[in-house]
C-alpha cells in the first residue's frame, strides 16, 4: 500500500514553501501544467533540476507534425503555452500532407531550441509561478497537508502534486558499452519512482528512446544535399501571432540518405550495439526506430531518409533526423561519414539511448489523477508517451485538473471524438503500454472531424467551462461568432444560372452552373479547392475575414456531408461502443484465451468500445462479448 | 428476448411423434445433488464425467418415471460449456414432457426457450456466431446441401474465409494509415505499390464471396420442383409417377386439382419439394382463379419448373410469364402424337419453347429437355444431343451445378457480404479518383465496420433474436 509518513510539526517550515500545486519537472509537460494551473489563481510552484532551462528540447528540434500539429492547436484553444513558444522560436514552417486533402494536413515548425527555452523562461518568469531549481530526494503523502517534497535543504508542501519527470526515473544512458546514470545528456540522475514513492506502480518493462549524434555546422557540406525551404503560407500556431508573419529568420532543412555502405558498417558492428547485444532491455518505439533497428529489422532496405535540421539560428549543431543510435562513438563517426554531405562530419554530442521507468497509466483516471493516491497527477514521458506535444497535452490536462480539484470544480475531460488530447488520455488510462505512445491520426476514429482548422470549434466549450477570462477566451468567442456568420453566408448565398454567374464560375474555375446553387454546394464540388475559392469569392465581394477563419469555414462546409454520414452510421456503432460490459463476468469464462484474459484483467474495460480498443483482443472474443450484451 | 440464468432443461429430440428414444438435457447446474436424488444413487458413488450410466429415475416418493441412460458432461467440456447431463429415455412425448415437468417443479430448473442451449454455447465461447448459424442450418435443413453447409459453418470453414477477408483488409487499412502518418518515413511510391497489391487480392476475395452469396437461398435450402400446365394436361399423373404412388386424384375432368399438393421427393440424397399445381385455364370461377394465381406464383418461385403439355389440347391459358426448365409432352401413346407435338411447336405456344430457360445447364439447346410421357409410364426421350437423361437427372444436374458454387447459406451473411461488396467498391473507386485521404479513410472504415459485422462483432439484438428464435428443435 501507499506509504504514508506522518508529517512532524516540530520541523521548521518556511511558509513561502507552501503551495496549492507543485509541479515536479520543468519540461514540456511541467511547463504546461504550471501555466494552466496558474491561470486559476492558485499558488503554483514549478520545481526543476538545476542547470537545465525550462521546456528544453533534448531530442529533435521541431514542434508539431502529423497528429501532433492538431495537439498543439488544441493546446492553443485551451489556453496553453506551447503554441506561443513554437511561434516565437520557429525557423521553418511546413504543412505536412499538403496533397492529401485538408482533413489530414498538419503543421510542423522547426524551432530554435535556445530561443524556445529562453522564451519559456521569460514568460514563466514574468508570471506568478514560483520556479524552484532544486533536487527532490523524497516525496511523502500527508493526509492533512497533501504532499511533502524534501530536498537536501528544503521541504516543499503542495496540496496537489503533478509529476512530470520525463525520462528521469531510474534513467540510464547508453553509448556503446559506456553506461551512465541520468535522464539525458549531461544532467544529474534522479531517483526511481520506487524510491520517491513506495506505493506507485510502474510498468514492469522499462522503455527506451534514443537520439542521434549532433553534427557541427561547419563540418557539413550542404551543397550536395537537397534543401527544404520554409513554407510562407503555413499558419502560425498561436492565436496571438499575426497571420503571415514570422518572429525569426526562416532557414532550410536538408535531405540526404543512408546507403549500403552506411548500413553495412552498422550491420558489421551488431555485437557492439547495446540494443542488440542485450545491454539495453527497454522497449523502444516501433514508429521511431534507431538506425540499428532499421539496419537489422529490415535487411532488404538499402537506404533511408536523413533530414539534417538546424537546432537553432545561432547554435552550432545540426540534428540528423532518422539515425538515432547508441553505437560506440567511433562507429557513429564512421557510419555518419558514409552519408552524402556528411563526409567530413564532426560530432559535437554523440548519440545515445536512454532507458527509464514508466508509471503504469492504467492506475490513472481520465483526469490523469492517480486512482489510489488522491491529489497526485502524472503527465508526459513518465506516463510512457513520447514527443513534446503529447507531453504538453497531458501537462495541460493534469495541471488544469489539479487546479479544478482544489477549487472543487468539474474536471476537464476531453472526449475522444472531439480531440486528439482526449484520444491520448483515454488510450493511456484504458490500455496497457507495450511501447512508448505517440499520437497518430490513425488513433482517432473521427479523423474527418478532428482537424487543425476547426480546433476552436471543437474545444471552446471545454475552455469556456473552466470559467477563466484570458485573451484566449475573447479570441475563441469572437472566432465562434464569426464562424457562424460566415457559415451562414455560405448557406444563404445562391447563384442563379445567368450570364453573370457563368462568367464568375468560369473565371474562378468553379465548374458549370445549370441551376440555382448555394455557395456551400459550390465549395463541396470535388474540383473546387474550398479554401482558395472561398477566399477569392470573399475578396471579390469585399468581405474581410482572417485566413484561419476562412479555412475553418471552407473545410467544415466541404466535409459536412461526409461527417454527417459518418455520425449517422456511427450512431448504431456507438450504441455498441457505449454499452457497459462487466469484465468480471468475462473473466469468469473458462473458454477465453489466457492472453485475452490477462489483457482484459489489466485494463478493466467498462464499455465495449474500450474492450475493442485493447490491443491483441481477438475477433472471436469481441463477438463473444457482443453476443452476450 | 431474455434468456434465464441458472439451470435449464428441455427435450432435445422431436416431440411431435413417438420414437424409441427421446433425449432430455439439463445444463448450468452447480452440483450433482439433484441427480443423486433423481437416480436414487448413494452420494458416495461417484458419477464420472463422460461415462454412460444406466439408471432408473424416480420421484421423491419413489414413484418411477422411467429408466434410461444418463451421461454427465462437466463444464467447460460440454456443448454449452457448463455442467450438463443428457438423459436417454423412452421416446414417448408424453413421458418426456412429464420428465421435464418433474425436473422443473422439483429442482426449479427453467424450461429452456428455443435456442437457449445454443445461446449458452455461444455465450461460453463453445461456438462462434457462424457456428451457431451453421447449427441452425443443420437443425432446419431440408436439403442435403443445407446440412452440408451447416456442417461447414460448424467446422469453421466459412469463418476461416471471413478471417482471411478481414486480415487482408487490415493490410489495406495499414497502407492508408502509412500514407497519412508515415509518408515521410516510408516513401509514398512504396505504399502505393503495396496498396495496389492488396486491393487486387481483396477484390478477388470479396468478389468470390459476393458471387457465392447471390442467387435464391430458398432454392438451396428447400428446392421446389413445380408442375404447371393447362388443366387436364396430365400434371397429377406425372406427379404420382414421380412419387411412385397415387398421391393426387387423377380424373379426366378439367380442373380436378384446384389447390396445390406438395410432397417430398428424395433424389440421390437430396430432398426436393415437388408441387402439383392447379391447371391453368381461363375461368370465371372464383376459387379456381385463386388456385390458378397460386400456380403462377409457385412457378415463379420454383427452383425447377416443369411445363406439362397435352399436345392434343387447345391451349386456353395465357403463356405470358410462364418459364420452365423442362417441358413434358403427355399422351405419347396416342395416334398422331408426333403430328400433334409438331403442330404444338409451330403453333401459338411454340414461341415459349424458344424463350424458356430450358436445360439443366449441361449444354442442351433451348429445345433440349423435352420429355414425353404416356399414361402408362414415363416414356422419356432426351433432347437431340447427348446421352439419355431422365427428368430426375435434369433436376439433380441443375441442383448440383447450383451447389458446386459453394453458396453462402446464411441469410444474415448474405446481406452483410453484399454490404461489404458495395462499400468496398465505393471505397476503391474513391481511392483511384481522389487524393483526399480523410475521405478515403472514412470510406475505408465503413468497409471495416461491415467486415466486423460479418465476423459477428455486432450486438444488434435483432441478429441474435433472429437466429435464436428461428430454432425449431435447437434446444
Amino acid at each position: 500500500m501507499f506509504h504514508v509518513e506522518q508529517f512532524t510539526h516540530g520541523q521548521s517550515m518556511d511558509s513561502s514553501l507552501n503551495f496549492d500545486i507543485i509541479v515536479l519537472g520543468g519540461g514540456h509537460a511541467g511547463v504546461e501544467a504550471a501555466w494552466i494551473a496558474n491561470q486559476f489563481g492558485v499558488r503554483v510552484a514549478l520545481i526543476t533540476i538545476p542547470g537545465v532551462g525550462l521546456a528544453s528540447a533534448p531530442c529533435n528540434p521541431a514542434i508539431g507534425g502529423v497528429g501532433k500539429g492538431q495537439v498543439v492547436r488544441e493546446i492553443d484553444a485551451l489556453g496553453g503555452l506551447m503554441p506561443r513558444l513554437a511561434d516565437l522560436s520557429g525557423i521553418q514552417f511546413r504543412t505536412l500532407n499538403e496533397s492529401k486533402g485538408y482533413a489530414v494536413q498538419s503543421t510542423r515548425v522547426q524551432i530554435d531550441k535556445q530561443v524556445y527555452s529562453d522564451s519559456a523562461e521569460e514568460i514563466i518568469g514574468k508570471s506568478s509561478i514560483s520556479v524552484i531549481r532544486d533536487r527532490i530526494d523524497s516525496i511523502e503523502a500527508d493526509e492533512n497537508f497533501g504532499f511533502i517534497l524534501k530536498s537536501k535543504n528544503h521541504n516543499y508542501i503542495g496540496r496537489k502534486l503533478v509529476v512530470t519527470t520525463g525520462t528521469f526515473l531510474n534513467g540510464k544512458l547508453h553509448t556503446g558499452d559506456v553506461v551512465t546514470p541520468g535522464g539525458r545528456f549531461e544532467t544529474e540522475k534522479s531517483a526511481g519512482l520506487g524510491e520517491l514513492f513506495s506505493g506507485i506502480k510502474t510498468l514492469k518493462k522499462r522503455f527506451k528512446t534514443g537520439t542521434p549524434p549532433r553534427i557541427k555546422r561547419e563540418s557539413i557540406n550542404f551543397g550536395i544535399m537537397e534543401p527544404q525551404p520554409s513554407d510562407p503560407v503555413t499558419d502560425n500556431f498561436h492565436f496571438g501571432s499575426e497571420e503571415g508573419t514570422r518572429t525569426l529568420e526562416q532557414v532550410n532543412c536538408y535531405l540526404t540518405r543512408t546507403n549500403e555502405e552506411t548500413l553495412g558498417l552498422i550491420r558489421a558492428n551488431k555485437e557492439r550495439s547495446p540494443i542488440f547485444n542485450g545491454q539495453i532491455q527497454g522497449i523502444g518505439p516501433r514508429y521511431c526506430p534507431s538506425i540499428e533497428d532499421k539496419a537489422f529489422r529490415y535487411p532488404d532496405r538499402h537506404t533511408h531518409h536523413v533530414f539534417v535540421e538546424p537546432e537553432g539560428l545561432n547554435l552550432d549543431t545540426f540534428y540528423p533526423n532518422g539515425i538515432s543510435t547508441s553505437l560506440p562513438k567511433e562507429v557513429q563517426e564512421e557510419f555518419l561519414r558514409t552519408i552524402p554531405g556528411l563526409e567530413q562530419a564532426e560530432i559535437a554530442i554523440y548519440g545515445y539511448a536512454v532507458e527509464y521507468d514508466v508509471v503504469d497509466t492504467l492506475y490513472l483516471s481520465n483526469t490523469l489523477e492517480h486512482q489510489e493516491v488522491s491529489g497526485l497527477f502524472f503527465a508526459g514521458q513518465v506516463c510512457g508517451t513520447s514527443g513534446y506535444e503529447e507531453a504538453a497535452g497531458q501537462g495541460l490536462v493534469a495541471g488544469a485538473n489539479a487546479a479544478l480539484s482544489i477549487l472543487g470544480k468539474k474536471p476537464l475531460v476531453l472526449p475522444r471524438n472531439k480531440s486528439y488530447i482526449g484520444v491520448m488520455v483515454e488510450d493511456l488510462c484504458t490500455n496497457e503500454r507495450d511501447e512508448p505512445y505517440r499520437l497518430f491520426t490513425a488513433r482517432s476514429e473521427n479523423r474527418l472531424f478532428i482537424r487543425e482548422d476547426n480546433t476552436i470549434l471543437r474545444l471552446y466549450p471545454f475552455r469556456k467551462a473552466l470559467g477563466l477570462s484570458e485573451p484566449v477566451d475573447n479570441y475563441n468567442e469572437d472566432f465562434i461568432k464569426k464562424f457562424n456568420i460566415l457559415e451562414k453566408v455560405c448557406d444563404s448565398t445562391f447563384y442563379l444560372p445567368n450570364l453573370r454567374s457563368e462568367k464568375l464560375f468560369d473565371e474562378l474555375g468553379l465548374g458549370s452552373i445549370k441551376e440555382k446553387i448555394s455557395l456551400a454546394e459550390v465549395l463541396q464540388r470535388s474540383q473546387v479547392d474550398p479554401v482558395v475559392k472561398l477566399n477569392e469569392l470573399l475578396k471579390r465581394s469585399g468581405m474581410n475575414f482572417s485566413n484561419a477563419l476562412v479555412r475553418a469555414v471552407a473545410i467544415s462546409v466541404k466535409y459536412r456531408g461526409y461527417i454527417e454520414r459518418e455520425n449517422f452510421e456511427n450512431q448504431s456503432l456507438n450504441k455498441l461502443e457505449d454499452k457497459c460490459i462487466d469484465f468480471h463476468s468475462i473473466l469468469e469464462n473458462k473458454n477465453l484465451s489466457f492472453e485475452c484474459k490477462l489483457r482484459i484483467e489489466k485494463v478493466k474495460p467498462t464499455t465495449f468500445g474500450q474492450l475493442k480498443r485493447i490491443e491483441g483482443i481477438r475477433p472471436a472474443t469481441l463477438a463473444f462479448v457482443a453476443a452476450s450484451l | 428476448m431474455k434468456f434465464s440464468e441458472g439451470p435449464i432443461v428441455a427435450v432435445s429430440t422431436s416431440t411431435s411423434s413417438k420414437a424409441a428414444l427421446g433425449i432430455v438435457r439439463v445444463s448450468g447446474f452447480d452440483n450433482l445433488d439433484w441427480l443423486y436424488k433423481l437416480t436414487g444413487k448413494s452420494q458416495d458413488k461417484t458419477i464420472n464425467p463422460r461415462y454412460a450410466y444406466f439408471s432408473s429415475f424416480q420421484k421423491e416418493g419413489g414413484e418411477l418415471i422411467d429408466e434410461g441412460i444418463f451421461t454427465f458432461f462437466k463444464g467447460p467440456k460440454s456443448f454449452t460449456g457448463e455442467n450438463l447431463v443428457e438423459f436417454s429415455l423412452h421416446g414417448n412425448p408424453l413421458l418426456l414432457d412429464q420428465f421435464v415437468d418433474y425436473l422443473h417443479e422439483s429442482f426449479q430448473f427453467s424450461r429452456a426457450k428455443p435456442g437457449e442451449f445454443s445461446f449458452r454455447a455461444l455465450k461460453n465461447k463453445k461456438l462462434n456466431l457462424t457456428q451457431v448459424e451453421g447449427l441452425d442450418l443443420i437443425l432446419n435443413a431440408n436439403s442435403a446441401f443445407g446440412l452440408k453447409a451447416g456442417g461447414q459453418g460448424l467446422s469453421n470453414e466459412l469463418y476461416e474465409d471471413y478471417l482471411r477477408l478481414r486480415s487482408e483488409f487490415l493490410e489495406i487499412r495499414a497502407c492508408i494509415e502509412l500514407l497519412i502518418d508515415f509518408a515521410e518515413d516510408v516513401g509514398e511510391e512504396e505504399i502505393f505499390q503495396k496498396m495496389d497489391r492488396h486491393l487486387s487480392v481483396f477484390k478477388e476475395l470479396i468478389e468470390n464471396l459476393y458471387k457465392r452469396s447471390q442467387g435464391n437461398l430458398s432454392h438451396l435450402l428447400t428446392p421446389q420442383v413445380s408442375l404447371v400446365g393447362a388443366t387436364n394436361a396430365g400434371k397429377s399423373t406425372l406427379f404420382n409417377k414421380l412419387l411412385n404412388r397415387e398421391r393426387a386424384i387423377v380424373s379426366d375432368i378439367h380442373g380436378t386439382t384446384r389447390d396445390f399438393i406438395s410432397e417430398y421427393l428424395y433424389l440421390d440424397g437430396h430432398n426436393f419439394q415437388i408441387i402439383d399445381t392447379a391447371g391453368l385455364r381461363e375461368t370465371d370461377e372464383k376459387i379456381e382463379r385463386v388456385g390458378i394465381e397460386q400456380s403462377l406464383k409457385i412457378n415463379k418461385d420454383s427452383f425447377f419448373k416443369i411445363l406439362v403439355v397435352n399436345p392434343f389440347d387447345e391451349i386456353s391459358f395465357d403463356p405470358e410469364g410462364i418459364t420452365f426448365d423442362a417441358i413434358v409432352f403427355t399422351h405419347s401413346d396416342l395416334d398422331g402424337f408426333e403430328e400433334a407435338k409438331y403442330k404444338f411447336k409451330s403453333g401459338p405456344m411454340g414461341a415459349i419453347l424458344e424463350s424458356g430457360s430450358i436445360g439443366a445447364g449441361v449444354g442442351n439447346g433451348p429445345m433440349g429437355a423435352i420429355f414425353e410421357s404416356g399414361p402408362m409410364g414415363a416414356k422419356i426421350e432426351s433432347g437431340p444431343i447427348g446421352p439419355t437423361y431422365s427428368l430426375e437427372d435434369y433436376i439433380l444436374m441443375k441442383y448440383q451445378e447450383l451447389i458446386s458454387k459453394e453458396p453462402v447459406p446464411i441469410k444474415r451473411h448474405r446481406y452483410v457480404i453484399s454490404d461489404i461488396y458495395d462499400r468496398f467498391y465505393e471505397f476503391s473507386g474513391t481511392w483511384y479518383n481522389t487524393k483526399d485521404m480523410a475521405v478515403i479513410s472514412s470510406l475505408c472504415s465503413r468497409v471495416s465496420v461491415s467486415i466486423d459485422e460479418l465476423m459477428g462483432i455486432v450486438s444488434s439484438q435483432e441478429v441474435l433474436d433472429h437466429i435464436f428464435e428461428n430454432f425449431c428443435i435447437g434446444k
